[in-house]
């Protein structure tokens, strides 16, 4: 008997094939998102950046008019839209990906369709959210889009629309993408992989997912409420109808300050597991590193009327978010002195990895201190809107998660591409990028106590800003060089870079314990774990946590036995069941897109184009769910 | 972490414990149908309604969701992000002061009203309240004679426009006087005291047909931020108060803007003759244009001409009035504002307040007119 | 195949747990707007004027029943009762879907509101030049009439969302049961019968968030003058 499931999956073919650009759009192995991820989000990173770029050539000299007021609200608007939901949290989830099963020991994350589904309706969400550019304008709003600036009679183009729907796109993949991980880390570690003998790195995906399902539904509440104001007349943010525009500030960074931890966490986690491997050295207090880890995703929900203390809401909620927020530098200060005391006294290997490291954890003491200041209330006063906090952001938002995306590149792409990159180009791309990121956003201190307001389009030379402007605009070209060098070192080494060993950095964890790239069902055999820093264990045998003491042959016996394993089960992964490919996350990701631009042009398309995005991913959710997981046997029962 | 690694199977209730529970989850939604229909204090009400629903609410995850017989884990995640959700929600209350006015509903709203910032200055110096705390006429009339907190900063306020018997005399909207009597046939269907509501709270539903109503003059603006119970008193006040009214208010002073009847005598000598009719015509409507409760130089100040406080002031408007809108000259510019005064309100000029300088009050003027009164603008260097 | 996880529980459990846990900041943010805007609305109707408590005690008591069916027709397919599932199920379907039809009548009572007004002396209105005392005028609420609406709708039409949601996935369910043949009767059964837990699990959350609309919106929002 022919059964409703079959018939179902039979309307469209299971994809097959492995190989070709259907097997990219159509796979489900973690290891292909994570570097999909990481490519697209690496494109959205360089279109970003050029965004900077044309800002500060703007602002290079008084009264300039390279770009118009118009264009320039647009550009700081997108720049910190793209930075922030486009590449710096896509950056972090390409890494959770790829490296997450591996570090726990699992073959795959737990729902690997969701998985790809999450991927796509990033791409698309980013695709739409950029294409405001060309259809009627951009959001000019700010990254935080205040309300009532947002509104219909104020903003009437497109442009907030692009945002409000844009953001809720790129907030289902989020949300997707974090429920899966939870229940990967939860559910899918190799046995003896007690939570406490987890990965950093792990440990901080596990929170920053948290932060992600609790933290987007608020916002969401937030843009549908902003998104009935525009379209349907209704007077949430509408004073006319006694709605107060202070509201959506509120809902806005109540996600907003949550979202900050999710952009810093996961950088905090691979700076762990990058120092203890280059310092050659446990973990310095791994259990306070988790717990302070932890203790910042609580917190973070405690503060977030710190941005909105001019908001003028009174003495006491001013006092409470203040004293709030200084404590916050409690757990961060201890993990600090964590990264600090696991350097002192290590056997310290100077490689790329290392240097961005310890580049995250001076620049981010630097933001972590003009943090503390803006957390006084009467002193943000004199802070808020200025160029103070422009400095602020980016010294831990770039010094701080893009100085560690770039350290977990370095250290990681060994294992994701098979080879290594070029350590003296490497470094080299460090030095220029720190000092090209240091010329450009110190001065912006400078600037914002002079009194320069941020998101100005010029500004008049009578007002003594035209040196640190044009020096931070030096710096910010030189700053593009350096990423210039990163990208001719990757290609460099993807065409002729020397091939990785599976572990090439003495790596303590897991994912160093197989072939680099690994194979596609990951671990031949799952393996069993005893402690914290699994490989160092199984290397130099179980010595507690003091420093290594090489036992046996080391590491190279150990790849070799699981190369053996591998052998023996050949490399198409006989007997180990993988999920099967699927065209359903694409489809359903791709009716969302749809139904997206439908809300956008509800006026010119009706609705049907919403309409018909939806009815596309209904669609392929139904048939979605008649598929089986994985490629099994029954379909010919 | 792992704390039943299988179902407890058998700990699954039967069929008899669900119907019991739905029996529970009736009566309780029984109790609070009947709780509703007693007279109780708020606080008590409230205490009974969040304590019903919450039992009601663990009945259902602990039983119907099997939250009692399952994993810990699943009670942690979820109770996890019930906590937090009534964490945020309450603390949010918390700032919009919502928790102080559920509790005392008949006090006034809380602060947030309250601006930051400098206050326009004409606003009426705030008296303490001499009325008795349960006159609520004469509260009423106070509020209508002062800008309480809560409405936003006023250029001007209720007594400045209206006149009312004895107690005010604004000649800029219609006259307050016996109001309570004729305000029943102002609209049709409606009592006097609705009609007066209405005017309070949305007055640009209905424009009377009486002299002085000026479309678009009176915003909800103006009004909006009154609370339910200061609208209340007002309400009452002008219900009261007649022609013969003598009850004794506190007096308050006033600022009404000063009328700078002879400042053009002490003005300096205007250049030209373009000009020096400009001048006169900004001092004093020319006779085409009928008779105006405010001109050009009560509502805007020239330093050392006129000291009006209502609208922006154009002591450097010659200087500044090419920068006021892109792509504008400072001629065409001023031309718009006179010709069309609500098509553009620029930022950042202070007291720019849209819908109080209306077409009206200019539309009589001829193209020379204008011509003139711009020249003599552009000479304000 | 049985699932081997760390914790020994279900993926597809814990990611439906961690979905209402998620889902209750979604509601508690609604609600959180709802109260904050509680009594700032600056014309009516207010939650007094609109609100008829009796018929949302029977609704509110429809949807609870219908968690009870749920439960039911979840213990028959874990007992391999196919039939008593299909018919609990069924009502559940049933009650739901009465539900959401009490819910657009009450929209559409609201939307078409109407009050009476006494007639004032020299009243033009047709009723009062007729001789009589007091007349009906409109008195609708939408989202658009004041904030109370503006909340309320949203509140309760995303709540409403979830509803249907549930019905169509119950519905999908009851659908697959008798076209799915043997292999819907193992898919159905199979692990303690999750996909059933599941939607289970789903329902009672969509009840839940009602029973606390009920006290918070509607009970408090008119019991509490």
């Amino acid at each position: 008997m022919v059964t409703l499931g079959n018939a179902l999956s039979g309307a469209l073919r299971r994809p097959t094939s492995y190989n070709g650009v259907w097997s990219w759009i159509t796979t489900v192995d973690h290891k292909r998102i994570g570097i999909l991820y990481g490519v697209t989000a690496f494109i959205f990173f360089l279109i970003a950046g050029v965004e900077a770029l044309l800002m500060r050539t703007q602002l290079a000299r008084p009264e300039q008019d390279v770009v118009s007021p118009e264009v320039f609200s647009q550009l700081f608007t997108m720049h910190a839209l793209t930075m922030i939901f486009l590449a710096i949290m896509p950056l972090t989830a390409a890494f959770f990906n790829f490296m997450i099963p591996l570090m726990i020991g699992a073959r795959d994350v737990a729902f690997p369709r969701l998985n790809a589904l999450s991927y796509w309706i990033f791409l698309f969400g980013g695709i739409l959210l950029n294409s405001g550019w060309i259809f009627g304008g951009s959001p000019n709003t700010g990254w935080f889009n205040y309300a009532n600036l947002s509104e219909q009679p104020f903003n009437t183009g497109t442009g907030v629309d692009f945002y409000v729907v844009g953001l809720l796109v790129l907030g289902t993949a989020s949300m997707a993408a974090a429920f899966n991980f939870i229940v990967t880390i939860l559910n899918m570690r190799a046995p003896g992989m007690t939570m406490m003998r987890m990965p950093v790195f792990v440990w901080m995906t596990l929170v920053t997912s948290f932060l992600i399902i609790l933290a987007f539904p608020v916002i969401t509440v937030g843009l549908i409420e902003l998104l009935f104001d525009r379209q349907f007349g209704t007077g949430f943010f509408n004073p006319a109808l006694g709605g107060d525009p202070v509201l959506w500030q509120h809902l806005f960074w109540v996600f907003g300050h949550p979202e900050v931890y999710i952009l810093i966490l996961p950088a905090m986690g691979i700076i762990s597991e990058i120092l203890p491997t280059f310092s050659r050295k446990p973990l310095f207090g791994y259990r306070v590193v988790v717990l302070s880890g932890i203790i910042i995703g609580f917190m973070g929900w405690g503060v977030w009327s710190h941005h909105m203390f001019t908001v003028g809401l009174g003495a006491w909620s001013n006092s409470v978010f203040s004293i709030a927020t200084m404590a916050i530098a409690i757990p961060t200060g201890i993990k600090i002195f964590n990264w600090i005391g696991t350097l002192w006294g290590g056997s310290i290997n100077i490689k790329t990895p290392l240097l961005f490291a310890v580049g995250f954890v001076s620049l981010f003491i630097i933001g972590g201190l003009s943090g503390v200041m803006h957390a006084s209330a009467p002193a943000d006063a004199q802070q808020q809107d200025t160029y103070f906090v422009v400095a602020h952001i980016h010294y831990v938002l770039f010094g701080g998660s893009i100085f560690a995306i770039f350290a977990g590149l370095y250290y990681w792409w060994p294992k994701m591409t098979g080879r290594m990159m070029d350590d003296n180009l490497g470094k080299l791309h460090f030095w220029a990028m720190m000092i090209g990121f240091n010329v450009t956003f110190f001065p912006m201190h400078f600037l914002g106590l002079q009194g320069m307001p941020r998101r100005i389009h010029t500004f008049d030379s009578a007002m003594g800003w035209d040196l640190w402007n044009i020096v931070a605009t030096v710096g910010a070209f030189f700053m593009a060089a350096s990423i210039l060098i990163f990208i001719h070192n990757a290609v460099r080494s993807l065409k002729k870079g020397e091939i990785a060993t599976s572990d090439p950095w003495d790596g303590r964890t897991l994912e160093w314990s197989i072939p680099s790239p690994p194979p596609v069902y990951n671990f031949a055999q799952i393996p069993q774990v005893h402690g914290l820093d699994p490989h160092w264990s199984n290397k130099y045998g179980d010595d507690g946590h003091s420093a290594p003491v090489p036992v046996g042959g080391g590491a190279e016996e150990v790849h070799a036995a699981n190369h053996e394993h591998a052998d023996e089960h050949g490399d198409d992964g006989h007997g180990i069941h993988l999920p099967g490919l699927s065209y359903y996350p694409v489809m359903l990701a791709f009716g969302l897109f749809v139904a997206g631009y439908g809300l956008v042009f509800y006026e010119t398309l009706t609705w049907a184009m919403a309409i018909i995005g939806l009815g596309i991913g209904i669609v392929a959710a139904y048939l979605w769910s008649f598929e089986p997981a994985e490629e099994d046997h029954e379909s010919d029962d | 972490m792992a704390d039943s690694p299988a179902h407890r199977e058998g700990a699954h209730p039967t069929a008899a414990t669900y119907i019991k529970v739905a029996l529970t989850l009736a009566v309780l939604t029984a109790i609070e149908f009947g709780v509703f229909y007693l007279e109780m204090p708020n606080l008590v009400l409230i205490t009974v309604f969040l304590l019903l629903s919450l039992v009601k609410f663990a009945l259902v995850i602990l039983f119907y969701m099997h939250l009692k017989f399952d994993s810990r884990l699943f009670s942690g995640v979820f109770i996890g992000g019930l906590v937090l959700a009534v964490a945020v929600s309450i603390a949010l209350m918390a700032i919009f002061q919502v928790l102080d006015t559920l509790a005392n509903p008949s006090e006034p709203d809380g602060e947030n009203g309250v601006v930051v910032g400098p206050t326009p200055t004409p606003t009426p110096t705030q008296v303490v309240s001499e009325c008795a705390p349960d006159d609520r006429i004469c509260q009423g009339r106070e509020l209508f004679l002062n800008v309480p907190a809560s409405a936003a900063p006023q250029a001007l306020w209720c007594s400045q426009c209206h006149a009312l018997g004895d107690i005010a005399d604004g000649a800029i909207g219609p006259d307050l006087t016996n109001i309570a009597v004729n305000g029943a046939t102002r609209k049709p269907g409606m009592s006097a005291e609705e009609y007066i509501r209405e005017s309070i709270r949305e007055p640009e539903a209905f424009l009377c047909e009486v002299e002085l109503c000026t479309q678009g003059l009176m915003t909800a603006s103006v009004t909006g931020g009154l609370t339910n119970d200061e609208v209340d008193l007002l309400v009452e006040f002008l219900m009261s108060a007649t022609a013969a009214d003598d009850t004794q208010a506190p007096v308050v002073d006033v600022m009404v803007p000063t009328t700078p009847a002879d400042a053009s005598t002490d003005a300096p000598a205007p250049a030209g003759g373009l000009v020096a009719e400009g001048q006169s015509l900004f001092m004093t409507p020319p006779p085409n244009v009928g008779p105006q409760a405010l001109w050009c130089s009560q509502c805007h100040a020239i330093e050392g001409l006129a000291d009006g406080l209502i609208g922006p002031d154009l002591t450097n408007i010659g200087a500044v009035a090419a920068s006021r809108k892109p792509g504008t000259s400072a001629e065409e510019y001023l031309v718009e504002s006179l010709r069309n005064p609500d098509g553009f309100i620029p930022d950042g000029v202070e007291r720019a307040t849209p819908g109080l300088m209306t077409l009206a009050i200019v539309q009589d003027l001829t193209d020379e007119q204008v011509d003139a009164l711009v020249a003599f603008l552009l000479a304000q260097q | 195949m049985v699932e081997q996880t760390t914790t020994g529980l279900n993926h597809r459990k814990m990611l439906m747990w961690l979905f209402l846990g998620s889902d209750c900041l979604f509601f508690g943010s609604l609600i959180a707007t709802y109260l904050i805007y509680r009594g700032e609305s600056l014309v009516g109707p207010f939650p007094e004027d609109v609100f008829s408590i009796p018929v949302t005690t029977v609704s509110t008591f429809v949807l609870l029943m219908s968690s009870m069916s749920m439960v039911l027709a979840y213990s028959a397919i874990n007992r391999g009762n196919m039939r008593a599932f299909r018919v609990w199920l069924l009502s559940t379907c049933l009650l739901g879907a009465t539900f959401l039809g009490f819910q657009t009548f009450e929209f559409y009572e609201f939307a078409n509101h109407e009050r009476t007004v006494e007639c004032q002396p020299g009243s033009q209105i047709p009723e009062c030049l007729a001789g009589a005392t007091k007349y009906k005028e409109d008195y609708g609420l939408t989202p658009q009439t004041n904030l109370f609406g503006t909340t309320f709708f949203t509140l309760t039409g995303f709540h409403g969302a979830h509803v249907t949601v549930g019905v169509i996935w119950l519905l999908s369910i009851v659908g697959y049961s008798f076209i799915g043949g043997r292999k819907a009767q193992r898919v159905l059964t199979d692990k303690q019968a999750l996909s059933v837990d599941l939607a289970a699990l789903y329902w009672h959350f969509v009840d839940i968030v009602w029973i606390v609309i009920f006290a918070v919106v509607y009970l408090i929002g008119v019991g509490v003058t």
